[in-house]
């Protein structure tokens, strides 16, 4: 019984190159899954290690809504919830900092040149908060508009000041004091900075440093320095503590409100019940409940995308592999045909002549396996770093994950033997005569012929399902998935993949015959003005590729599935960055963004539009709502300046004028399609609105493609009107510029120059657009990188074909030496024959993958505007990859051929 | 008259395990312009390594070939191969088709490798005059496998004197066929020399096909062993085959 399977092993030693070939193969693909499963799981670790350490003992944490805070009644309510153990109230707002030498800001000399004129400057002379309360002009404090101060020290840029209760906030939370004291709750004039922020700006226990909050700028001293672990790694570490009492100061709070309150639940109670006592109590005022586990998973989110995207990348990947294996495998028992029926004549089962190929293929998965698990802690160890740049996600934990490892290990053995069952069945069919019959010129060039394709075809799809399959189950076995909804989700997404692949394998099968002659035409063609030096060659290498499509069929799969890979992710990418930037475009047509930390008096555009070169300045104010008690976005602006920039695109209720005459009459909203699909809105209903300041009921004028971006998605478009009227918002958090000539690059740095002097950044829409698509570019640049792989390992498989081709080809080669082929004439032939392969691949690949972008693209757009394209530059791409790798895989097999021993050659046949 | 081609001194040694084979220990010889050149000899007596050496398929490990005056086996392999193309013609016992292209383009393929394109139109008459002295005008756009193997060795021969070559080397060329075909190809090998003035180097073990030759070199052991002249079949229409059989010893 064991003979057959021993001389399947033996088999990998006699073609050592194609066997380390395939094992290549194997070990690329199992290298990526183990690679992306690795890094699934550090995220997942990292994240949930990373909400850990924010959280501390904290179980819970009360949120007040928007810019709302919580009441001290709400508060007090908090706190006597029962099985509430320990709470502690906090004000966590942003701010911006400037160093201070000691004197108050404005007054150091050298300033008078940028200091801006006015009143303005006035205000901001006297670092207090009197002043600051004044100028927001009886607004209701908590949304009101702070005062701006002209700035006369360095700029610290923005910061989060948490403000606490000391003891309340140790009980619940770990510090660990890098250096000077522990902030105290009678300390009114301390802060406590976290260490990144305090070691990148400087800063040292006894520095002064300024903040801006609603209540104008305060001067502190630094008392202590934390450590960057437990709370301080929050918001990257730009944090200052001070006591609440303090906070609530700067940012003119009322006296006992939080902005949120943490708290540690009686685990006898449990989380759920106490989440539950708490809803009960609190319906005074709109809050958010949050826990440890939900930021966890939030955290984990943007990294597991990732994950699923690398890993649904890498499982294409191992499938190309195993073709490579099916293929490989094919040849061998091709080659082998007479042993195999001399085997079956002396006497061996089907079943061992079965066993012999399996043992061939499981010796060649092991070994492929083996060393993917090798090359996949190497690359985890690249991309665990790469993937926590590219998210902005926590990631780490070590490379080696055992569910990972044993995962990789079984896909690739797994995925081996199923490739190899075709061969397999293939061998098991060999007659004992094939063994008396001598080689004989009649018999076909043996590739794939008719039979073997049905046995192939089956290969290839059991192993697409189960790669397929174990990848998504492999993925939702992490924990955590985005995107997938359950293992019912899991399964139909596997399964529709697999069909996927199924039918890109069949149709690149059916395609391969008429798409190679069309190839070899186009290389004709090319080559015709060569023709007299290359004409022989070409015609070789279309006779050749023409001859028996289907012996290359697998390898062209293959390379087709690899760059359809590629194009598709290209395309993707492509198409949501055309769909970003035509985003930004059509809700910030500007050509700069003065942006404000926090909301600003809509009188500083006056001071931007004094700025030489600047034609308009139209100030928009972005700020949370509640819709039927959820969190959303809306933006108040001038209906007429926002609409006067060419801003917004109805897709329904009538004309965009229209639209923009209802705003500018009041009680009238334009709904975002996002919000409309994610609410059921529709022209003319109504649509409640709801802030901690008030709330108002707007009819639906109108439905806009997108709106500006804010906290929690697009927002709700309101006239500034009705959002001071009835929510209590005023000001403007952004200033959308419009210059007189938008190529002056002078204007930025003049804009730049009055903005930072009152904490405002400057940034060019395009940037934003920019900024999107760098990101995309990083996150799409890594699948591309591992789609890559894909082809190389296709390139492998082109190889091996190139090499089975020029060996069964001696014979006729060695015939075109006698007659006068030149060495060089047949390199050439066989490097234009794996050209016109390559070409062939690539024009499926491009085809199927700009297919596959496209439906991509139309089912992740919900809302109209993506644009859908042909990826030009990836297809261009594709092309010269496939033929340029193609030709590359060739040059050993031309070499060999160009080298053919021509009396040997004759004597073979 | 000058000799179309000269062997000097030839010798072939390949090395088969830890040994060496001798194939050839020496052997000079010329053959004249049109003449129509036999080797005969046992299996392994060197006559098939002989005509690769003459057709510069193949290198010997000493002395020189030299095929118009030119000494093609010092020659890179680039050239030799186009001097292979341009002056020689072979005819191989497999019949060595290749089974993609049809009759006309195996006949063909010299030219193509040449970098002439198909449709040229000399390109065309000599392909045509070729298959016409083979008698299969006829049946050109047939593939190999759809030719009875005599018609296939046939279209060998058109291919090998497409191209006017120098000389014609044939290897055994009715090896593979029955008697009655084995006659009928060397029947046009005779033709193109009678008819043509081709010259011919024909390797055969058969006393039937060498009877064909004008000149007989008899081999053993990598030497000449005898060399007998038949003369021209047509000069002596009254010496019956049979006759020269008989000077061969048979």
């Amino acid at each position: 019984m064991l003979g057959p399977a021993w001389l399947g092993l033996r088999t990998l030693r006699r073609r050592p190159l194609r066997t380390a070939l395939t094992v290549a193969g194997i070990a690329i693909g199992v290298a990526l899954v183990f690679a992306a499963l690795s890094v699934d799981a550090a995220a997942s670790s990292g994240a949930a290690g990373y909400a850990a350490q924010l959280d501390g003992r904290a179980d819970l944490a009360v949120q007040a809504f928007g810019e709302g805070t919580l009441s001290q009644a709400t508060v007090a309510t908090i706190d006597a919830t029962s099985g509430v153990l320990a709470t502690s109230p906090q004000v966590r707002r942003p701010s911006f900092a400037w160093a201070s030498p000691g004197a108050g800001p404005g007054s150091s000399p050298g300033t008078g040149a940028t200091a801006p004129a006015g009143s303005l400057a006035g205000i901001g002379s006297v670092g207090s908060s009197g002043l600051g309360a004044a100028a927001a002009g009886g607004a209701p404090a908590a949304s009101g508009a702070a005062a701006l101060a002209p700035v006369a020290t360095r700029s610290l840029g923005a910061v989060t000041v948490v403000g606490v209760d000391p003891n309340a906030y140790r009980a619940l939370h770990d510090e660990s004091l890098a250096s000077g004291q522990a902030l105290s709750s009678s300390d009114g004039a301390g802060v406590v900075l976290a260490e990144p922020w305090a070691g990148a700006h400087g800063l040292a226990v006894g520095s002064r440093i300024a903040l801006m909050g609603g209540g104008g700028e305060r001067t502190y001293v630094v008392r202590g320095i934390l450590a960057a672990s437990g709370p301080a790694l929050a918001d990257g570490g730009d944090l200052a503590w001070m006591t609440i009492a303090s906070a609530r100061a700067l940012f003119a709070l009322p006296a006992g409100s939080a902005d949120l309150v943490e708290l540690r639940v009686d685990p006898a109670v449990g989380v759920p019940a106490v989440e539950s006592r708490l809803e009960a109590r609190l319906s005074t005022q709109p809050y958010l409940l949050s826990t440890s586990a939900d930021e966890a998973a939030a955290l984990a989110g943007a990294s597991s995308s990732l994950g699923t995207g690398l890993l649904l990348v890498a499982a294409v990947v191992l499938f190309v592999g195993a073709l490579l294996v099916s293929d490989a495998l094919a040849m061998s028992v091709t080659e082998r045909t007479r042993e195999v029926g001399l085997l079956r004549a002396a006497g061996a089962t089907r079943r061992q002549v079965h066993a012999m190929v399996l043992a061939e293929a499981l010796g060649l998965g092991a070994a492929g396996s083996v060393l993917g698990l090798v090359v996949g802690a190497l690359v985890a160890a690249v991309l665990v770093p790469v993937v926590g740049s590219v998210t902005g996600a926590p990631v780490s934990g070590t490379p080696i994950d055992p569910g990972s490892l044993a995962v990789a290990v079984l896909l690739g053995l797994l995925v081996t033997v199923v490739a190899a069952l075709g061969p397999a069945w293939r061998a098991g069919r060999v007659a004992p005569v094939e063994a008396l019959r001598a080689p004989t010129r009649s018999a076909p060039p043996a590739g794939l012929d008719r039979s073997a394709v049905g046995g192939a075809a089956a290969s290839v799809a059991g192993t697409a399902v189960l790669v397929l399959g174990g990848a998504v189950t492999a993925s939702s076995a992490q924990g955590g998935i985005a995107g997938t909804a359950g293992p019912l989700g899991a399964l139909v997404e596997a399964v529709a993949a697999a069909l996927a692949i199924l039918v890109l394998v069949v149709a690149a099968g059916l395609v391969a015959p008429p798409v190679l002659r069309l190839s070899g035409a186009i290389v004709g063609a090319v080559a015709t003005p060569l023709r007299r030096s290359l004409g022989a060659e070409v015609r070789i290498a279309r006779r050749s590729v023409a001859h028996d499509p289907w012996r290359v069929s697998v390898a062209f799969t293959a390379l087709a599935t690899g760059l359809a890979l590629f194009v598709a992710l290209s395309g993707v990418a492509d198409g949501m960055r055309r769909a970003g930037e035509a985003w930004i475009a059509d809700v910030a047509p500007a050509d700069y963004a003065v942006v404000a930390v926090s909301p600003v008096p809509d009188s500083f555009g006056t001071e931007l539009s004094a700025v030489p070169g600047v034609r308009s300045v139209t100030p928009v104010r972005l700020f949370d709502v509640a819709i039927a008690g959820r969190r959303a976005s809306a933006v108040a602006v001038d209906p007429g300046a926002y609409g006067g920039l060419g801003a917004l695109t109805v897709v329904g209720g009538g004309s965009r004028t229209a639209a923009l005459a209802s705003l500018q009459a009041g009680g009238a909203a334009l709904v975002p399609q996002a919000i409309a699909d994610r609410f059921g809105l529709r022209v003319g209903d109504s649509l409640g609105l709801r802030t901690a300041s008030g709330s108002v009921t707007l009819r639906v004028a109108a439905i806009v493609a997108h709106s500006l971006p804010g906290a929690s998605g697009e927002s709700v478009v309101v006239s500034q009107s009705d959002a001071a009227r009835s929510l209590g918002i005023t000001g403007a958090s952004m200033f959308l510029v419009r210059a007189d000539n938008p190529a002056d690059a002078a204007l930025g740095t003049a804009l730049s120059r009055v903005a930072g002097q009152y904490a405002l950044s400057v940034v060019r829409p395009a940037a934003i657009g920019g900024a999107v698509g760098g990101a995309l570019d990083r996150t799409f640049g890594l699948l591309d990188v591992l789609a890559l792989a894909g082809v190389v390992v296709a390139a492998l498989s082109m190889l091996d074909v190139l090499l089975m081709d020029v060996r069964q080809r001696v014979g006729e080669l060695g015939l075109l030496r006698a007659a006068g082929l030149t060495r060089a004439q047949a390199w050439r032939a066989v490097v234009v024959e794996a050209g016109i392969l390559g070409l062939a691949s690539a024009l499926v690949g491009s085809v199927a993958g700009t297919a596959g972008s496209a439906l991509v693209l139309a089912a992740g757009s919900g809302a109209p505007g993506f644009a859908l394209g042909v990826p030009w530059p990836a297809i261009g791409l594709a092309l010269v990859l496939g033929i340029a790798g193609t030709v590359i895989a060739a040059t050993y097999p031309a070499r060999l051929a160009a080298r053919i021993d021509i009396p040997r050659a004759l004597r073979a046949e | 008259m000058r000799p179309i081609l000269e062997a000097r001194d030839l010798t072939k040694t390949y090395r088969a395990g830890d040994g060496e084979v001798r194939a050839l220990q020496g052997i000079s010889l010329a053959v004249e312009p049109g003449e129509f050149v036999a080797f005969m000899g046992p299996s392994g007596s060197g006559k098939t390594t002989l005509l690769q050496l003459l057709g510069g398929l193949d290198r010997p490990t000493s002395g020189e070939v030299v095929l118009e005056g030119v000494t093609i086996s010092s020659m890179h392999d680039d050239e030799a191969t186009r001097l292979r193309r341009d002056k020689t013609g072979f005819v191989f016992q497999a019949f060595n088709l290749v089974p993609l292209l049809s009759a006309r383009e195996n006949v063909a393929l010299p030219f193509l490798l040449a970098g002439s394109g198909p449709g040229d139109p000399d390109v065309r008459a000599r392909v045509d005059d070729a298959l016409r002295l083979v008698d299969l005008d006829a049946k050109a756009d047939r593939r190999p496998s759809e030719l009875a193997f005599g018609e296939q060795q046939r279209v060998a021969i058109a291919r090998a004197i497409a191209g006017r070559p120098a000389i014609l080397f044939a290897d055994e060329p009715t090896g593979n066929l029955d008697y009655a075909t084995g006659i009928e190809i060397l029947e046009y090998l005779y033709r193109s020399c009678a008819e043509r003035g081709q010259t011919v180097v024909l390797v055969t073990h058969d006393a039937q096909a060498g009877a064909y030759a004008d000149r007989v070199l008899f081999l053993r052991d990598g030497r000449v062993l005898e060399e007998i002249g038949l003369g021209r079949r047509s000069e002596h229409p009254a010496r019956p085959l049979i006759e020269r059989l008989a000077l061969l010893g048979q």
